[in-house]
């Protein structure tokens, strides 16, 4: 079977067989095929796709153009070697079903129909799918010229999908502040109010959660946020509601459950290289837990690739920690290891910090200092479980770092668990002393 | 004497000094007034002049101050496609059609100055009626008055409005018909402003000032930035303001000051809306308006709010100003500013209120003994003041009591004239002309107090007093030339004088 994948959440974007064909098309053959899709079940009228893509001449050159464009799609797949994409019925065509079609809007909408099944669905989501789902706007930036019709349906699918994805994230962002998840329920209010920075009532949530987790900086930081984009773009002040909420914590009466200054457990650091067995089951206890980061192991083998297995834990902790803890890590460090891992160039743009995008060198044993402040951060916030499954893929850089921070051994509110290997390096670890097995 | 870049004789020289003298002659020297004199003692200089100027007879003023203008949106107004003509749809669109046809593939087309209360039809254009004018250029349309817009299809969909914003007007379908008020107004002007090329931003103010050197201004104090005006404006204003050939002032409008301290604007505010305007009933009254009884008008602030950033503002030395033009906003600005004062003294501040325009006795009284500066703008009662016009609509009979500069002036204060273009043009002759033609006569001035208006209280309202705002030896060689004697015309016809000349520094910038 053939595969035709369209994305058009974002810039539009289409996959025959895994390979991009949009080169080949024209503005009105890209719209056309990816109407097609989007209906992929339907028979479609003739007269109503002239309508769509040629309302604006008339009817016998409207109907040339069509057969011209469906011609030249017929083509494009041809010249791919793939079967013919398109079925002529009486009055109207379809796609072949010799095809498997996936759209992303059809994911979409499946994420929505699981949930509505079952609420429990959202265990299986993250910000980070839906955005992998959700990545812009219904054709972002597609306008066909001289297609009233046509520009009118994108209007209308462009609101439904906002609205979907409006109602995902509220949904979402219901369940996990449910399930006492507040960092996460954080990052979904953030993007909320992203997408619309005029939401008063989604800052007062916001400011809230974070009273619960009793970071009373970051309430007044998003107070004096909202205050300002009403002052800038309305010209107005905050509800009352959130100026009460805001007399609270300035007075210092802002409900703080205690159990929140509890919820991070400190000890030391603590190193352990565990057999297979032990392992295996130690992290699994540990994937139940709620109160710590677990950040488990490599999935691909890059031991030539420098730096790589940090770069990846660098990634892990960009998934898992909230926004907020960007804010507090210094400029300089970002700035040095964004050598080994560019999407911090991205993330400190995003707390408006000002860093170099130039290519530079940064010594290593800088950059293992910077890498040491950064999981000060993160420890700070919460607990951190790194395992180590397959220390053999470890690069040599990353592994001369591990051998610098575990010596150290002062980073406190972190374990780190390695799984017993051959691989000479660990032997040498070993003998650090700071390990219990 | 050696080195004289410029020489102006044979003229009548008001030099706006404390004691009014009246010269002949003046001489300039790496931009500073050296000499001045009555009578022939110019000659001996002529010879050493670099450049000479014979008045023969004609009058000079120290250039001329607008005190309140917001430049970035002058300068794009003249880079509009202006439609206040249209006097209904099909005759919009026929101008909309015709700037398309002239306007590159894929630019856009900015409409200003369009009235629909003026057209039989009373509505704006849907996207549709812009489609058929321009289908290949994307369309803005702003209102007169910049509230409501209309887009064209290819607008709208490059902008990626989040549907669920304020103000998308529908059609029958429920598709959004083109129209934008309230919010999705406010991002639409957004998202055009942010997105004209700096390019383009320069050029536009460039043309704001060659029509201000036009109409003999050497300095202006614009007002930019805030939630109507737009950063980008103010930002390419702060990266060119040296290169600008004459002085621009800049008022950041905002409550935001430690941004205001990190962009090293020293004047915070302007056109910061305590309330808003009589034409659209948002100036905030004592009681209702004559034509709406429900409405006193708008506060865009509480005291508390006002108050705070007052007291923060004036703590950290920054120069304020507040656009207060109904009662009870004046005497909310009022209120901040004294108690302001009392928290920390401050001397010699000169805090503004712009507009000041319904102040009652004592608020005037108070104005005087806090030592503010009203900024006012006397064109307005040219425009819409005296018996049958908007501000007796708007006001019934308290349109007597607007903008009361002879009262002001004998209270001692000291008024900065402006424009507040695009509200009304960059003007000063009109603005004096006005300011003495009151339409409510008693409210009026004489000439030598209009004019102090735009020259050397705008001088003083800036900190200037010591290098502008009179003809003096070792100021600046600022001056306005002007057709006719002011003192000499009659007063009816002060707004049909010309202005001739326009020098800064020294450098001629204009001589007709």
């Amino acid at each position: 079977m053939e595969k035709l994948e369209v994305f058009s959440l974002g810039t539009l974007d289409i996959k025959l067989n895994n390979r991009s064909i949009n080169e080949y098309m024209s503005g009105k053959a890209f719209g056309l095929l990816c109407y097609l899709a989007m209906n992929s079940d339907k028979v479609l009228n003739r007269e109503k796709l002239v309508e769509l893509f040629w309302g604006n001449s008339d009817s016998e050159a409207a109907k040339y153009n069509l057969r011209y464009t469906l011609w030249t799609l017929r083509r494009i797949f041809k010249n791919e070697k793939a079967q013919d994409i398109i079925i002529n019925v009486k009055n109207g065509c379809k796609i072949s079903e010799a095809y498997k079609i996936i759209t992303d809007v059809s994911l979409l909408d499946n994420l929505l129909t699981n949930i509505e099944k079952d609420e429990k669905y959202y265990r299986n989501i993250t910000l980070e799918k839906i955005h992998s789902i959700y990545k812009g706007e219904f054709l972002e930036g597609f306008y066909l010229k001289n297609c009233p019709e046509f520009n009118d349906w994108v209007f209308y699918e462009r609101e439904a999908c906002q609205r979907k994805y409006i109602s995902l994230l509220s949904g979402f962002s219901i369940y996990l502040k449910q399930n006492n998840l507040p960092e996460k329920c954080i990052d979904v209010y953030e993007e909320m109010i992203r997408m619309n920075p005029l939401q008063e009532d989604l800052y007062l949530n916001l400011i809230r959660l974070y009273i619960q987790l009793g970071d009373r900086n970051a309430a007044l930081t998003h107070y004096e946020k909202c205050c300002k984009v009403l002052r800038e773009e309305l010209n107005i002040g905050p509800m009352q509601e959130l100026q009460k909420v805001y007399q609270q914590i300035k007075n210092g009466s802002g409900k703080i459950p205690n159990n929140v200054y509890n919820y991070v457990k400190k000890t030391d650091t603590q190193f352990s290289i565990l057999e297979h067995k032990r392992y295996q089951q130690y992290i699994n206890e540990e994937t139940q837990k709620k109160d710590s980061v677990l950040v488990a192991s490599l999935e691909k083998n890059l031991k030539e690739v420098d730096y790589y297995w940090m770069s990846e834990l660098i990634e892990y902790f960009s998934l898992k920690a909230g926004n907020e803890v960007w804010y507090k890590i210094p400029d300089y460090c970002l700035q040095d290891l964004s050598f080994i891992n560019s999407h911090l160039i991205e993330k400190a743009d995003c707390c408006n910090k000002n860093i170099s995008t130039h290519p530079f060198t940064v010594p290593d044993i800088r950059l293992y200092q910077s890498m040491e402040k950064l999981l000060h951060y993160f420890t700070k916030e919460k607990r951190v479980i790194i395992g180590i499954e397959k220390p053999e893929w470890i690069d040599n850089k990353s592994f001369q770092w591990l051998q610098y921070y575990i010596g150290k051994g002062r980073c406190r509110n972190m374990e780190i668990i390695i799984q017993e290997s051959s691989d000479e390096r660990i032997r040498n670890l070993k003998n650090t002393g700071n390990f219990r097995t | 004497m050696s080195g004289i870049d410029l020489l102006l004789y044979n003229g009548s020289i008001y030099t706006m000094d404390s004691r009014n003298t009246v010269k002949n002659w003046v001489i300039i020297k790496d931009g500073t007034i050296v000499e001045t004199g009555c009578g022939e003692g110019y000659e001996q200089y002529v010879q050493d002049a670099v450049e000479s100027i014979d008045l023969k007879g004609r009058t000079v003023f120290p250039g001329f101050f607008d005190n309140h203008v917001h430049l970035a949106q002058t300068g794009l107004n003249l880079m509009s496609l202006d439609l206040n003509h249209a006097e209904n749809l099909n005759q919009l669109f026929e101008i909309i059609s015709e700037a398309a046809s002239k306007t590159g593939k894929g630019e856009i087309i900015r409409g200003i100055g369009f009235d629909e209360m003026k057209t039989p039809e009373k509505r704006m254009p849907n996207r549709r009626e812009l489609d058929k004018c321009s289908p290949n250029n994307p369309v803005w349309i702003n209102r007169v008055e910049y509230h409501v817009s209309s887009v064209n299809t290819m607008l709208l969909s490059m902008l990626n409005i989040p549907f669920n914003l304020e103000g998308i007007l529908r059609d029958e379908k429920g598709l959004p018909d083109g129209r934008l008020i309230g919010r999705a107004n406010l991002f639409v002007r957004k998202y055009i402003i942010e997105n004209i090329p700096n390019q383009i931003k320069k050029e536009a103010i460039n043309k704001a000032i060659e029509h201000a050197i036009c109409k003999g201004i050497t300095t202006v104090n614009s007002m930019e930035g805030g939630n109507f005006f737009n950063e980008s404006g103010m930002n390419c204003i702060l990266e060119n303001n040296s290169i600008f050939p004459i002085d621009v002032k800049l008022f950041y409008q905002t409550t935001d000051i430690r941004k205001a301290i990190e962009k090293g604007i020293g004047c915070i505010g302007g056109d910061l809306f305590l309330d808003g305007s009589f034409g659209s009933r948002t100036a905030a009254l004592l009681k209702p308006y004559e034509d709406e009884i429900l409405t006193n008008g708008v506060l865009y602030y509480t005291q508390e709010e006002i108050e705070d950033f007052v007291l923060n503002a004036h703590e950290q030395g920054l120069q304020i100003a507040l656009h207060a033009i109904g009662e009870i906003a004046i005497d909310q600005a009022l209120n901040a500013y004294e108690k302001a004062q009392k928290l920390c003294s401050r001397k010699d501040c000169r805090h503004r209120i712009e507009h000041f325009e319904l102040a009652t006795d004592s608020q005037i009284k108070r104005a005087g003994e806090l030592n503010i500066i009203p900024s006012m703008q006397p064109a307005f009662e040219y425009m819409w003041g005296g018996p049958g016009k908007m501000y007796e609509t708007r006001l019934g009979d308290r349109y007597k009591r607007t903008n009361r500069f002879s009262k002001l002036i004998r209270e001692g204060l000291c008024i900065a004239g402006g424009s507040d273009s695009d509200v009304t043009e960059m003007n000063p002759v009109l603005g004096i002309h006005s300011a003495v033609n009151h339409p409510v006569e008693e409210n009026g001035t004489n000439v030598l107090e209009a004019i102090k208006m735009f020259t050397c209280n705008g001088a003083f309202a800036g900190f200037e007093e010591d290098s502008k705002g009179s003809i003096e030896k070792g100021k600046k060689g600022d001056f306005a030339i002007l057709d006719q004697d002011p003192f000499k015309v009659q007063k009816e016809k002060l707004k049909e004088i010309k202005v001739v000349g326009t020098i800064k520094e020294g450098n001629i910038l204009l001589i007709r």
